[in-house]
C-alpha cells in the first residue's frame, strides 16, 4: 500500500491529532477488451453512504483522489458496464478496476419535451411520448396520437383520410394488410411514427400527380432494426360461459434487415379476439368481377357490445409477408391463412309492420360458421423517378359453411356451403421521359367464382338452392401524360371485356309455382378514355376529370342486347394557404349501369325465409355527389382537427319491392324511380395534454339516409336518421397511475312516410385504471357500462367489468393473469329496426373468464 | 415502475477522433430564466445528449433550423416551411409574415463538452455577433452536499458550486454515471437533472430516454468567430443598452417605432455570468 505522510500542521485549530493524507489512485480497464476507459465515474462513499470525494477516469484511464481516512468504498461506474463497488480496506492502490460489459438501467422511458414534430411534409409523434403502460402494441399507442384515427378494424385514417401507404423503416413489406404489424409490433420496439402527408408513392409521378392522402412510417429503434426480434404469448384460462378451457398463443418474428426484410406471426385463441380482422387488406379496391353472393345466411350480429363480450371463436391465423430488395427493384410474397370457427346463439322476435297489421315472427336461432381463408400474393416492384414498374399476381381460396338451426314459429334447419375462388394480375408500368411526359400502360385481369349451395329443412320438407357464378374482366390501357409549370394534362384510353355466367337451380317442393332455374351469360365490353387536366396556382390545386365511355351488352335473350354511353365528370379543389390549414372541395356527376348481378328473371332462396329476384329490363342510375373537407393542425401545440360534409343524391329507375307470402318474404325489382339522398357531416378534433402526457380527442357526426322501397305494392319512403358524438381522455396524472376514460353516445331515428318512430340512444362508458406501485408489478383494472334504449324510454344499462395483474420478473418476461366479466352477465338484449320490421334480440356473452398468460421477447 | 434497459454496445463507445459520436441518451430540460426586456420568468426547451465521453446541450428547433440552411438546398426548403408558416396574403395582394407563427429559431447557443479535450466549447450570439469561445472543465468545482431529491423517479444528490459569479445548486442522478448536465454545467459523478442559479435560472429535466442520435458537430461553425468570453459579455451588455443607435448606424433607412423607455441591462440582475464585471 502506497501511503504518503502529509505534512502535519500542528497550529491549525481543531486538527490536534497527526493525519495522514492517502491516495487512493489506478486504472479503470475493460475486462473484454483491456482497453483502458476514460470517462468513468469514480466515487468514494462514506461509511454513511454518502459521496465524499469523486472523479472521472482520465483519458488513459486514470484517476487519482486524496482522502484522509481508507473507511468507505470505491465505486466505479460507466454507462454500458456493471458498476464496481469495492471497499477501500481491502484494496491496495494503485488498483486496476475491471469494468464488465452490463447493463445501464433507465427507470422509465419518460419523454422529450417535444412529442410531435413537424418538417416539411412530414409529422413524427415520437411513441415513448404517447404510449401508456397498459399498452402492448404499436397500435395501441396510434390511438392515442392527435390527428390519427384508428377503426374498429384497424383502419387507420390521418385527418379524416384513409392513409394510402403503411411503411416500415420506409418499406411497404405488408401492402393494405397493416393489422398484422399494427397487432404485432411492440411498441417498445418503435422510436417513432412519421405521417408523410401529400404522399405519392410512386416516385415517377412526383411533381407531376398531386395527392391528398397520408402514408403512415414506423421508425423502428435500433435495437429492433438489423436484427430478428420475437415475441410470443401462451394463455390458458377457464371460462363459466361457454363453459370450459381457454387458450390464447402468439408467436410474432420480424427482421428489418437491409436487403430482406420479414414479418411472421401465427396466433391462435378461443376467447374472442377475431384474428379475420387482422389480414384484411384496407387498399383493397373492389372487384370488377363484381360478383356478390345470393345466399345471405349468416349469423345474427351484435350491436352496442365490444366483439370480444360477444364472439364464441376458435381461431388460426398465420401470416408470412417477405421482402427482398434485388438491385433496383423489390420482390415481396405474403402468404395469409386464417381459420374461424364461430358459433351464436339468439332469441329472435321479428315484427313486420304492414300497413294494416303487423306480423311476429318468433325464433330461436343457434348456428356455427366454419371458414378457411388462404391468400397469397407475389409483388414485382420497380419505383425510380424515370420508372415505376409493378406486377402484383393474388389468389384467394375462402371456404365458408354455415349452419343454422331455427326452433319457433318457423322450425327449420339451414346448411350452407359458400367457397370463393378469386385470382387477379395487376400490371403497371409507367415511364417518364425528359421529366414532363409520362406513358403508362396497365392490364389487369380477374377471375372469380362463388359457387353457393344452400340447404333449408322445413317441417319434413327440403329446399336446396344451388348457384354457381363465374365472372373473368379485363383492361388493358394506356395513357399519356404531360406536364409543364403546375399544369398536368393526361389522357387515358382502354379497353375493358367481362364475361360472366350464372346457373341457379332450386330444388324441392316449393309452394311457389314458378320456375325455378335461371341461366344467364351477361357479357360486355366498353371503349372508355379518361381525360384529366390538373393544376396548381396558388397554393390551390385544381382537378377536373371526365371520364367518358362506350358500352356493349350482350345478355343471350334474357334481355335485350343493347349500347350505353357514360359521362361521369369530377372536379376537385385543394386549397394550402400554410402548411396547418387545407380546405377541400369536390363535385361529381356520374351514370352507372346497374350490378349485372340483379338480371335473374327466377327467383332465388337466399334463406329460409327469403327469395329474390332480379330486373325484367336493363337500368342506368345516375347520381350527384357535392362534399367538402376542412383541415387544421398546429403541431407545436398538438392540436389537429378536421370537418368533412357531403351531400349525395341518386336517381334509380327501378326500385327494390318486398311482398310477403305466407311466412316468406320475397325481393323483386320493378320499374318505378326511386329517389334517394344521402347526407354525412362529421368532425373530429385531438390535442395532446402535456400535463399528464395524454391525449384527449372529440368526435362527432350527422348523417341522414332517405330511400324508396315498394311494400306489399306500396311505395315507401324512409328517412334515417342519426348523430353520433364520442370522446376520449388518457394520460399519466402521476408515475404510478394511468387513466382511460372513453365516451361514446350514438342515436338514430327511422321515419316511414311521415310517422317518426322516437329516436334511440345508445351510450357507452369506459374507464380504465391502470396502478404501477412498483416497477415489476402493474394492476389495470376497467369498467364499460352501456346504456342502451331499447325502445322509446325503456333503457337497458349493463355493467361489465375486468381486472388483470401483470408481473415482469425480468425485462424479456411478463406473468399476467387475468379476470373478466367479473360481475357474469351472461345475457343481453336489444332491439334494432330495420326499414320496414324490428327486430327484438337476445343473446349470450362471454361469462366470467379467468387467463394467465406468459409472454416473452426478444 | 417500467424499466427499460439499455444494451449499450462497446464499439459505439470507443472514441475515434474523426467519426460522428452516438449518443446514449437524449435529455430534455425545461429552462427558466429572467428575461431582460421583459422582466419576466421565460421558459424554453433545451435538449441534451449525452455518450460517457461527450455532450451537447442546444434547442432542438434551433438545430433543426441549422441543419436545414448549412446547405443550399435545405436552405430552400426551409425558406418555403418558414413562408408556409409564417406569411399570410391578404385581399389586396399586401403580404405581412409574422415570425411568431412558425418553427423559428430563437435560441442560439450550443455547448459541445468533450472530457477528451477537457474543456467546452459555446457557441453563441451575443448582441449581434456570433462567437465562440473554449473554457477548461476545470473551471466548475463541486462540493457536495446533503439534501436529496426525487426528479423523475431517479434519486439525486445536490451539490453546490461558484461559477463566474453566481453559486449554482445541481441535483444530480448518480444512477446515470455521466457527468454532464444542462448548459454549462458539468463535473459531478452523475447526470445533473435539475439547478438553480441564486439569480432565479432552473433548468429541470422533464424527460429521459434512450436515443441513437447521433453528436452531430456543429453547422456552418465558420460563421462564428473566437472572443473571449468576458469581452464579449461586456459587448452584449453595450449592445443592449445602445441597440437602437447601433442598428440605425448600420443601416441608415431603420426608424424604430414608439418610444420606449431607455432601460439599462443590469447584469447582477439577468446575467447568467456576471463574472464579467469584476
Amino acid at each position: 500500500m502506497k501511503r504518503i505522510s502529509a505534512v502535519i500542521l500542528l497550529w491549525f485549530p481543531g486538527m490536534m491529532a497527526a493525519v495522514c493524507q492517502n491516495i487512493v489512485s489506478g486504472v479503470v480497464t475493460d475486462v473484454a477488451g483491456g482497453k483502458n476507459l476514460s470517462g468513468a465515474s469514480v466515487v468514494i462513499k462514506g461509511k454513511d453512504g454518502k459521496i465524499k470525494k469523486f472523479t472521472s477516469s482520465k483519458s488513459d484511464g486514470s484517476f487519482s483522489l486524496t482522502l484522509p481516512s481508507l473507511e468507505g468504498q470505491l465505486e466505479v461506474s460507466m454507462l454500458g458496464f456493471e458498476k464496481q463497488c469495492l471497499p477501500l480496506d481491502s484494496l491496495k492502490f494503485p488498483v486496476t478496476v475491471y469494468m464488465e460489459p452490463g447493463e445501464t438501467r433507465l427507470k422509465e422511458v419518460t419523454v422529450n419535451a417535444e412529442r410531435i414534430r413537424e418538417q416539411g411534409d412530414t409529422i413524427t409523434y415520437m411513441v415513448g411520448s404517447f404510449a401508456q403502460s397498459q399498452d402492448r402494441s404499436i397500435g395501441d399507442v396510434l390511438k392515442r396520437m392527435p390527428g390519427i384515427d384508428v377503426a374498429d378494424n384497424g383502419k387507420i385514417q390521418y385527418q379524416g383520410e384513409d392513409i394510402n401507404k403503411f411503411y416500415i423503416e420506409g418499406s411497404d413489406l405488408l401492402g393494405g394488410k397493416y393489422g398484422i404489424a399494427t397487432n404485432g409490433i411492440s411498441h417498445e420496439d418503435v422510436g417513432a411514427v412519421e405521417v408523410m402527408e401529400n404522399h405519392q408513392p410512386m416516385q415517377v409521378l412526383s411533381g407531376i400527380s398531386f395527392s391528398d392522402k397520408a402514408a403512415i412510417n414506423l421508425k423502428l429503434k435500433n435495437k429492433a432494426k438489423a436484427t430478428w426480434s420475437f415475441h410470443g404469448k401462451a394463455t390458458g384460462g377457464y371460462s363459466t360461459q361457454p363453459e370450459g378451457l381457454l387458450w390464447e398463443g402468439e408467436a410474432f418474428a420480424m427482421a428489418m434487415l437491409p436487403k430482406f426484410q420479414n414479418l411472421t406471426t401465427v396466433k391462435t385463441n378461443n376467447d374472442g379476439d377475431h384474428l379475420g380482422a387482422y389480414t384484411v387488406d384496407f387498399f383493397a379496391s373492389s372487384r370488377a368481377t363484381e360478383l356478390s353472393r345470393y345466399i345471405d345466411v349468416s349469423l345474427p350480429g351484435v350491436p352496442n357490445l365490444s366483439r370480444k363480450r360477444t364472439l364464441f371463436n376458435r381461431s388460426v391465423l398465420a401470416s408470412a409477408n417477405s421482402l427482398w430488395k434485388l438491385g433496383r427493384g423489390e420482390v415481396k410474397a405474403q402468404i395469409d391463412y386464417s381459420f374461424n370457427r364461430i358459433a351464436a346463439e339468439a332469441d329472435n322476435i321479428t315484427t313486420y309492420f304492414l300497413s294494416d297489421r303487423e306480423r311476429i315472427v318468433r325464433e330461436k336461432r343457434s348456428g356455427t360458421d366454419y371458414s378457411h381463408s388462404l391468400s397469397a400474393q407475389f409483388i414485382f416492384e420497380l419505383n425510380q423517378r424515370t420508372a415505376f414498374i409493378n406486377n402484383t399476381l393474388k389468389a384467394n381460396i375462402d371456404r365458408d359453411k354455415v349452419g343454422l338451426d331455427v326452433r319457433g314459429s318457423l322450425r327449420n334447419s339451414q346448411s350452407a356451403s359458400l367457397p370463393a375462388y378469386y385470382g387477379v394480375n395487376d400490371f403497371k408500368m409507367i415511364k417518364r421521359f425528359n421529366g414532363r411526359h409520362l406513358v403508362t400502360f396497365k392490364s389487369v385481369n380477374e377471375w372469380e367464382s362463388l359457387p353457393q349451395h344452400l340447404c333449408v329443412s322445413m317441417g319434413g320438407a327440403t329446399l336446396t338452392q344451388g348457384v354457381s357464378d363465374h365472372a373473368f374482366h379485363t383492361r388493358e390501357s394506356v395513357a399519356y401524360a404531360f406536364a409543364l409549370k403546375g399544369v398536368t394534362l393526361s389522357l387515358e384510353g382502354g379497353l375493358k371485356g367481362y364475361f360472366r355466367s350464372m346457373q341457379s337451380d332450386l330444388t324441392g317442393e316449393s309452394d311457389r309455382a314458378d320456375k325455378t332455374a335461371n341461366s344467364v351469360r351477361s357479357n360486355y365490353f366498353t371503349l372508355y378514355a379518361n381525360p384529366k387536366f390538373e393544376f396548381w396556382v396558388r397554393r390551390v390545386d385544381i382537378t377536373l376529370e371526365a371520364p367518358i365511355s362506350f358500352a356493349r351488352y350482350s345478355f343471350h335473350k334474357a334481355l335485350a342486347d343493347r349500347s350505353e354511353f357514360y359521362f361521369s365528370p369530377a372536379l376537385s379543389m385543394t386549397w394550402k394557404p400554410n402548411n396547418k390549414f387545407s380546405l377541400g372541395f369536390r363535385a361529381s356527376s356520374s351514370r352507372s349501369p346497374m350490378d349485372l348481378s340483379l338480371i335473374q328473371p327466377e327467383i332465388v332462396m337466399t334463406n329460409y325465409r327469403s327469395f329474390r329476384r332480379g330486373v325484367d329490363d336493363f337500368y342506368c342510375s345516375t347520381s350527384q355527389n357535392l362534399s367538402a373537407s376542412l383541415a387544421y393542425k398546429h403541431t407545436r401545440r398538438g392540436l389537429f382537427g378536421n370537418a368533412f360534409v357531403m351531400h349525395g343524391w341518386s336517381h334509380l329507375p327501378y326500385t327494390l319491392e318486398q311482398q310477403l307470402f305466407g311466412d316468406y318474404i320475397l325481393y323483386s325489382y320493378t320499374t318505378a324511380k326511386s329517389e334517394g339522398s344521402r347526407f354525412i357531416a362529421s368532425a373530429d378534433i385531438g390535442k395532446t395534454l402535456d400535463f399528464m402526457r395524454g391525449t384527449v380527442k372529440i368526435k362527432g357526426s350527422v348523417n341522414r339516409n332517405e330511400s324508396h322501397l315498394i311494400s306489399e305494392r306500396r311505395s315507401v319512403n324512409s328517412i334515417a336518421n342519426a348523430w353520433s358524438a364520442g370522446m376520449n381522455i388518457n394520460g399519466s396524472p402521476t408515475r404510478w397511475l394511468s387513466v382511460e376514460y372513453r365516451l361514446d353516445f350514438r342515436s338514430s331515428r327511422l321515419t316511414i312516410d311521415d310517422s317518426k318512430e322516437s329516436w334511440l340512444g345508445n351510450m357507452e362508458n369506459e374507464l380504465m385504471l391502470n396502478f404501477t406501485p412498483h416497477g415489476k408489478w402493474e394492476w389495470h383494472i376497467s369498467g364499460e357500462h352501456y346504456r342502451n334504449e331499447a325502445a322509446a324510454g325503456v333503457n337497458k344499462n349493463m355493467l361489465l367489468v375486468d381486472t388483470k395483474v401483470v408481473f415482469k420478473p425480468v425485462k424479456r418476461l411478463e406473468l399476467s393473469l387475468v379476470l373478466s366479466n367479473i360481475l357474469n352477465r351472461r345475457t343481453y338484449s336489444y332491439t334494432i329496426y330495420t326499414q320496414l320490421s324490428s327486430f327484438e334480440s337476445v343473446r349470450r356473452l362471454r361469462g366470467r373468464e379467468l387467463l394467465f398468460t406468459i409472454s416473452i421477447k426478444k | 415502475m417500467k424499466k427499460i434497459t439499455l444494451i449499450l454496445m462497446l464499439g459505439l463507445l470507443s472514441t475515434g477522433a474523426f467519426c460522428q459520436q452516438k449518443a446514449d441518451i437524449v435529455v430534455s430540460y425545461e429552462k427558466k430564466s429572467r428575461n431582460w426586456a421583459t422582466d419576466s420568468l421565460q421558459k424554453s426547451n433545451m435538449t441534451l445528449l449525452v455518450n460517457s465521453g461527450e455532450a451537447k446541450y442546444f434547442n432542438d428547433v434551433s438545430l433543426w433550423t441549422d441543419s436545414l440552411k448549412s446547405t443550399p438546398e435545405g436552405k430552400k426548403q426551409w425558406q418555403e416551411i418558414i413562408m408556409a408558416a409564417c406569411m399570410t396574403k391578404d385581399a389586396g395582394g399586401g403580404m405581412s409574415i409574422d415570425l411568431r407563427k412558425g418553427p423559428v429559431k430563437k435560441i442560439h447557443d450550443y455547448i459541445f463538452t468533450r472530457l477528451s479535450d477537457g474543456s467546452l466549447r459555446h457557441y453563441t450570439k451575443l448582441g449581434d455577433e456570433n462567437i465562440y469561445y473554449d473554457e477548461p472543465l476545470s473551471e466548475m468545482q463541486w462540493e457536495i452536499g446533503d439534501s436529496t431529491v426525487n426528479i423523475l423517479g431517479y434519486d439525486c444528490v445536490s451539490a453546490v458550486t461558484d461559477y463566474h459569479g453566481r453559486r449554482w445548486t445541481a441535483w444530480f442522478a448518480t444512477d446515470i454515471p455521466v457527468s454532464f448536465g444542462p448548459w454549462k454545467l458539468h463535473g459531478l459523478p452523475g447526470l445533473i437533472l435539475k439547478a438553480e442559479s441564486n439569480n432565479g435560472c432552473t433548468f429541470r429535466a422533464t424527460g429521459i430516454e434512450k436515443t441513437d442520435r447521433i453528436i452531430s458537430p456543429m453547422y456552418s461553425p465558420d460563421a462564428y468567430d473566437r472572443k473571449d468570453r468576458k469581452k464579449a459579455l461586456a459587448d452584449e451588455e453595450h449592445y443592449l443598452d445602445n441597440k437602437e443607435a447601433i442598428i440605425k448606424s448600420k443601416y441608415a433607412n431603420v426608424e424604430f417605432q414608439g418610444r420606449r423607455e431607455p432601460k439599462k441591462y443590469d447584469a447582477s440582475r439577468y446575467s447568467l455570468e456576471p463574472d464579467y464585471k469584476e
